[in-house]
């Protein structure tokens, strides 16, 4: 409402919204929150006076529909200390319904909103607030004679507040009998809050003066209050780093793929289920690992204890190097997660425990595991970042054929994927002609180097993954490959 | 005219006109003195048939210069008071929370000036009574 730089800004106290925010609201400017009933508003609210308060700012809460107490056992149920914070609550009081009388020779429009505003001015005026909450202003509405009065009352209000140097948030409660949309102008931001079935999001939709990030970002309530998971910028972060090839520490594997995967990359590995792609990914998480570099491994599907026998069963040293904390197994529980917050999760590992290579296992467990949105332009933005950041990654996609033809791989990830290792069952003759299922392995795409065009036999032993010799024939059925 | 009594008229002219309220909802007359009294005017409550009869009485001398009459809550016999204020030359304004064709005829056959509807828009009712009264109290 007044012209304050948009390079000054200030917290909302919640980190993820001051992502969306670009550093946080500008100052002296009034932002309408809107939302259902349970959405969060009143706890973003008292966020935003807790963060001015920790900040020496004077805060003030004016509350017209709950009392100063509901609104304190609320704030302390939330895990939210709401100590110097100001509370002015104009709502009617529990005497206002033990009254005999009530009146009706005038409009509560016209009883109301004078000591109403009166109030308002004097603390405003009193306590000089630099931050200032409202909440609902829609309770103004029924101060009003008219639309066109409320929407008057509301300006003048809002600007009054800017002019004191405050802050300030307005929320409502928009339904189709008392829709919101003239509040939608009055404001320099509108932060959206909805809660639908089990899923909450936050979405800015204005913010004058400023860009932000748009869409819908993953909203959660915590005992700590309101945590917001803002959506993944990639092009946000970028870090130097060469082009390193990273040795699988199987060297008969390193020389199908020119020495290693580069770093930076996103390598998928695909293949039936039980065929060896969870060993060939501990084999190449353990080899960064043993380099010193944190290798982080999402398991969607497996628990821990079934991933560790299976790693001592073929000598890949997992326990060893996750006591050393160069490899972390992070279990990911279904329908816990948003993309949102897995991304976060991410971001955490590579930007403060500085992790070097991270492995999806797998794509599908992924789909399943994470709610909400279209996993696969999630996924793209995911391994977008990792590679700006010079971390490299491994995808488990599991094929549904056992022999013969597939796709190279089922979770569409074809196009970002720069190396692609197809694992498959083949059927053979032994020397005595009895049919027996081997595994081969066929490196059908590596973008930065040249790479073996063989397809490979190879084994999953006690002593680790085996590369063996090329496969000369497949047996001639209706599941052949098709090379 | 004595010096005394001019100094008495002065102060009632000063003080502005003099307003009686009728009305059985004590909520109501609150808020009817408090907006009345701020817009400059005086005002008497009489929140019952007893005290609208002591009004009327003392009104017979002059006094009162005009009447708001909120019917609600009464039964008939509040018509006779308005024949009453209407004989001693009070002007009255009725106040109901709805129009009807009966009231309308009772208004008119009672004297009162019109009939208002609650709730009432305290600008308009200030400007009306300023009109009745043709009284300029800026």
């Amino acid at each position: 409402m007044t012209s304050k730089s948009p390079d000054l800004r200030l917290s909302s106290g919640v980190e993820g919204l001051d992502q969306i925010l670009g550093g946080g609201f500008i100052p002296e400017r009034a932002y309408l929150v809107k939302g259902g009933p349970g959405s969060g508003k009143t706890t973003l609210c008292l966020q935003f006076l807790r963060a001015g308060a920790d900040n020496g700012e004077k805060s003030m809460f004016i509350s017209l529909s709950e009392t100063e107490d509901q609104l304190r056992d609320n704030a302390a149920a939330m895990g939210i200390n709401v100590s110097g914070i100001e509370f002015l609550h104009l709502g009617p009081a529990s005497t206002f319904f033990t009254e005999v009388e009530t009146y009706d020779i005038f409009s509560p429009a016209e009883v109301e909103r004078g000591p109403i505003t009166g109030q308002i001015v004097s603390a405003v005026e009193r306590l000089q607030p630099r931050r200032v909450v409202i909440d609902t202003i829609t309770q103004m509405r029924y101060l009003a004679s008219d639309p066109a009065q409320y929407r008057r009352q509301v300006l003048s209000f809002l600007r009054f507040l800017s002019e004191s140097a405050s802050t300030v948030l307005y929320t409502s409660e928009a339904s189709s009998e008392a829709p919101d949309e003239d509040l939608q102008y009055l404001g320099d931001g509108i932060i959206e809050l909805k809660a639908l079935n089990d899923r909450r999001t936050l979405c800015v939709t204005k913010l004058r003066g400023s860009d932000f990030r748009p869409g819908k970002h993953t909203l959660k309530m915590t005992g700590r209050g309101m945590e917001v998971y803002a959506r993944l910028v990639p092009d946000e972060h970028r870090r130097n780093f060469s082009l390193d090839r990273l040795s699988s520490g199987v060297d008969s594997l390193d020389a199908m793929i020119a020495g290693g995967i580069e770093r930076g990359t996103v390598t998928t590995i695909s293949g039936p289920s039980g065929v060896g792609k969870s060993t060939m990914v501990y084999q190449f998480a353990t080899a960064s690992a043993e380099r010193g570099e944190l290798a982080v491994v999402y398991s969607f599907d497996e628990e821990l204890s079934l991933i560790l026998a299976r790693c001592e069963g073929t000598s890949i040293p997992v326990r060893r190097l996750m006591e050393q904390d160069l490899l972390r197994i992070e279990k990911v529980e279904p329908l816990i997660l948003t993309p949102d917050e897995f991304a976060m999760n991410v971001r955490r590992q590579v930007e403060e425990s500085g992790a070097r290579m991270v492995v999806l296992d797998s794509i599908s467990g992924y789909r399943i595991s994470i709610r909400g949105g279209d996993y696969i332009i999630r996924i793209h933005a995911l391994t977008k970042y990792l590679s700006n950041m010079g971390v490299t990654v491994i995808i488990v996609d599991e094929t549904n054929r056992l022999t013969g033809a597939s796709y190279a791989t089922e979770g569409r990830l074809s196009y970002l994927s720069d190396t692609i290792m197809l694992l498959r069952y083949i059927e053979e003759r032994n020397g005595e002609g009895h049919l027996e299922m081997g595994r081969a392995l066929w490196i059908i795409k590596k973008r930065l180097s040249e790479m073996d065009r063989l397809i490979r036999k190879f084994s999953v032993t006690r002593s680790g993954l085996e590369i063996g010799p090329p496969v000369t024939r497949f047996l001639r059925s209706r599941h052949e490959m098709i090379p | 005219m004595g010096i005394k009594a001019e100094v008495e008229e002065a102060e009632v002219k000063e003080a502005g006109p003099l307003i009686l309220l009728v009305d059985r909802n004590l909520r109501n007359l609150q808020l009817l003195e408090r907006f009345l009294g701020n817009a400059g005017f005086l005002t008497r409550p009489a929140p019952d048939l007893t005290a609208l009869d002591a009004a009327i009485a003392e009104a017979a001398d002059g006094g009162i210069n005009l009447a708001l009459v909120d019917l609600s809550g009464f039964d008939s016999l509040i018509w006779e008071r308005c024949r009453l204020l209407r004989d001693i030359g009070v002007p009255f304004l009725l106040l109901s929370p709805r129009q009807t064709d009966t009231l309308q005829r009772q208004s008119i056959d009672h004297g009162a000036m019109r009939v208002m509807i609650k709730p009432l828009v305290s600008g308009d009712l200030i400007n009306i009574l300023k009109l009745l009264l043709k009284t300029d109290l800026n």
